[in-house]
């Protein structure tokens, strides 16, 4: 390989860099950041097994620039130092994207070191409202809609259900505040009306204060944008006060099927009244080829977030594949192998296709995934999802929108 | 506010138990142990591992509550123990205080760390049904959180009688007071210090099962209250175990009522920054304390 390298490299400007590269680009280093420890630890399992997926399906089908692709995967945690930490070893590894971070705080702390390194954030799950028109060169995606959209979408279904007045518990972080201010703002446009709302710190142990203080307003409802630690305290003094009883809109940050029973064990039938509002995806095919080869491969259904990560990894797969498979180029790709006006296909047919220099329009898991310039989607699908009593949660309704 | 009061008395309640056995531990060995909130961490988390049915974890034991909790105390009083006589004793002859300062840090780092591999990063609850509240004396509590007040009013009483009207209890403070003249007369200070340290123990366990009952088992919990333990005893008076049951009480009720109040709404770490700004507050304007006695220094 070294001589034919050398005189490539005479006579063609790429040089013949890193391991395995080959005279089209290079070999791609994908990095995760991903929850493995912390409030957000139950999302960790279903987000890195659907990466991992992607990469084992991508290199069955030969992998980037004639060479497998590598994940290296590493834990977000509970604090910035944590997910700072994460960020820099990907960094000095030499990633040149990163699949991240899950939780919209902690991809704030690290979007400014990642992006001005020229390594591309793809998000499978950050909702806040900064990363619309974040100033990062291009650099930042993700495959969920803003958290905004969703709050809008919330309080249709709370003035839906007859809900006139609601308290509001928001956490104190980019997911939590942009979905209850799209929230308020709608239900009030509504004609409903805000009794209360409380902003909490995440890391309190206790609520019982804040609780009382909503109880006393005699809202028809209560809505809660929490994460499980946070939501399951909430929920006992809720319980405590006797607010639980009353309907309760949620977002999708507590969607995780073992809530109910750590909450209350034995008593899951208290969270009935809840109503969850989250991201979703479309029935499809492509949906259908990834939850079974999901299943295939971990013996269970794919989870919250599953199919999102699984399109963020695939389209970085496909995005270096694309061009030369530096950050740049990365992040120039994406969204013309989202939404372009080539072939419409999915995973490692999209591959093939790529790697034959044609133009593609990916499908994902998730949904049709079109980037726009800023890296958002431009459509969006939301679920009405709820506990089912039984250790498990189920969609009850699925909505189309396209976001302007 | 009669709500903020009522949760700022049961919340006082914790940080006075758990604060007596810091102030005991320090006004025998004149050691802040900066690892006892990881103490209280271990009684609740030994309580946890007693209580849980196998169903819900594989180590659980599936023990009643009550004795769980009771083999949770005598594993803290029997830790304190360890830790003085594997630690703390062939130490303090060849080490100064700064140092063992040092080393209780290191200490309290470890045994978190134990925890955390000990329990997994995620809060647990102990298995006990969530309950209503009621109106107890005009104030909105859990049939529980009345019961934890009792509880640890009881345990206020009982350590102050035995501070003093018995011998040890007599000795302990002896010391605290001045350490020179209680050796000089007779006081066995090796067998006080031991005992001191097991008592300390048992508080902290018993602190942490109480706090537990209001909130959740995680590993860091004790980590937490460690800013309100300590602000306590130097409010209360640094040496005097009734200090820190007053000092408890008075943080734990002005925080929550601080924390509560329209100023402060909403606040994150609200309540750390009420006891924080009274402990600093006390070392401005009264360096004893509440219920301290001013030290000569020369």
């Amino acid at each position: 390989m070294g001589v034919a390298c050398l005189g490539a490299a005479a006579t063609v400007a790429i040089g013949c860099g890193g391991a395995g590269s080959s005279d089209e680009g290079q070999a791609l280093k994908l990095g995760a950041i991903l929850p493995q420890t912390g409030d957000l630890a139950s999302f960790g399992p279903p987000t890195r097994n659907a990466a991992e997926l992607a990469v084992k399906q991508a290199n069955a089908a030969g992998g980037v620039h004639g060479s497998d692709v590598s994940l290296s995967v590493k834990d977000e945690g509970g604090s910035p130092e944590t997910t700072r930490a994460a960020a820099e070893a990907l960094r000095s590894d030499g990633v040149q994207a990163v699949i991240g971070a899950f939780g919209s705080g902690s991809s704030l702390t690290v979007i400014d070191s990642l992006t001005q390194s020229e390594v591309v954030m793809v998000s499978p799950s950050n909702g806040g409202e900064e990363f619309t028109d974040y100033p990062d060169d291009g650099f930042y995606f993700r495959t969920v809609p803003a958290s905004s959209n969703e709050g809008m979408f919330g309080a249709e279904e709370a003035s839906k259900r007859g809900l006139k007045t609601i308290g509001i518990f928001a956490q104190k972080d980019s997911y939590g505040q942009a979905y209850a201010d799209a929230f308020a703002k709608q239900f009030e446009a509504d004609g409903g009306t805000v009794t209360t709302r409380v902003d909490f710190d995440p890391t309190a142990t206790s609520f019982d204060g804040e609780v009382k203080r909503v109880a006393a307003t005699d809202p028809d409802g209560v809505m809660m944008v929490a994460y499980s630690d946070s939501g399951g305290l909430i929920a006992r003094a809720a319980y405590e006060s006797r607010l639980l009883e009353r309907p309760w809109i949620i977002a999708d940050g507590i969607k995780d099927p073992k809530f109910p029973a750590s909450v209350f064990p034995g008593h899951e039938d208290r969270f009935q009244s809840w109503v969850g509002t989250g991201a979703g995806e479309p029935e499809g095919e492509s949906n259908a080829d990834f939850a079974a080869a999901y299943e295939k491969e971990h013996g269970e259904p794919p989870g919250a977030f599953s199919s999102n990560t699984y399109d963020a990894t695939w389209l970085a797969v496909l995005a270096a594949e694309a061009g030369d498979g530096t950050g740049r180029s990365i992040s120039e790709e994406l969204p013309k192998v989202s939404g372009g006006p080539g072939e419409k296909c999915s995973a490692a047919e999209c591959l093939r296709l790529v790697r034959d220099g044609k133009e593609i329009d990916y499908v994902g898991a998730s949904g049709e995934i079109d980037f726009d310039e800023s890296g958002n989607l431009t459509t969006a699908y939301y679920v009405i999802w709820r506990f089912d009593g039984k250790g498990g949660t189920e969609n009850t309704e699925l909505v189309e929108r396209d976001l302007g | 506010m009669l709500d903020d009061l009522g949760n700022g008395i049961v919340l006082g309640s914790i940080i006075a138990v758990t604060s007596l056995g810091l102030s005991l531990v320090f006004g025998v060995t004149r050691l802040i142990n900066f690892a006892h909130g990881e103490l209280v961490t271990l009684g609740a988390v030994v309580a946890l591992v007693g209580a849980s049915s196998s169903a819900s974890d594989p180590s659980g034991l599936g023990l009643p509550l009550v004795v769980a909790a009771a083999g949770a105390v005598a594993a803290g009083a029997a830790f304190g123990v360890t830790l003085e006589l594997a630690m703390f004793r062939p130490l303090r002859k060849r080490v100064g205080g700064l140092a063992l300062l040092v080393i209780t840090f290191g200490l309290a780092l470890v045994l978190r760390h134990l925890m955390l591999i000990w329990i997994g990063p995620n809060p647990h609850q102990l298995p006990l049904d969530a309950q209503r509240q009621h109106t107890y004396l005009l104030f909105d509590l859990t049939p529980r959180d009345g019961l934890l007040v009792l509880i640890s009013l009881g345990l206020m009483v009982a350590v102050g009688l035995f501070l003093l009207r018995s011998d040890t209890g007599r000795s302990m403070r002896a010391l605290s007071e001045n350490s020179e003249l209680a050796r000089a007369s007779g006081v066995d200070v090796d067998r006080v210090v031991l005992f001191t340290w097991a008592l300390a123990g048992a508080l902290a366990a018993a602190g942490g099962i109480l706090y537990a009952l209001t909130s959740q088992v995680s590993w860091d919990m004790g980590t937490g209250l460690f800013l309100f333990m300590l602000s306590a005893v130097i409010l209360g008076g640094i040496g005097t175990a009734f200090g820190a049951m007053v000092g408890g009480l008075a943080i734990g009720i002005v925080a929550e009522l601080a924390a509560g109040s329209s100023l402060l709404e909403g606040q994150a770490d609200a309540k750390v920054i009420v006891a924080l700004v009274l402990m600093v507050g006390a070392l401005l304007i009264r360096p004893e304390g509440l219920l301290g006695q001013r030290e000569r220094v020369s």
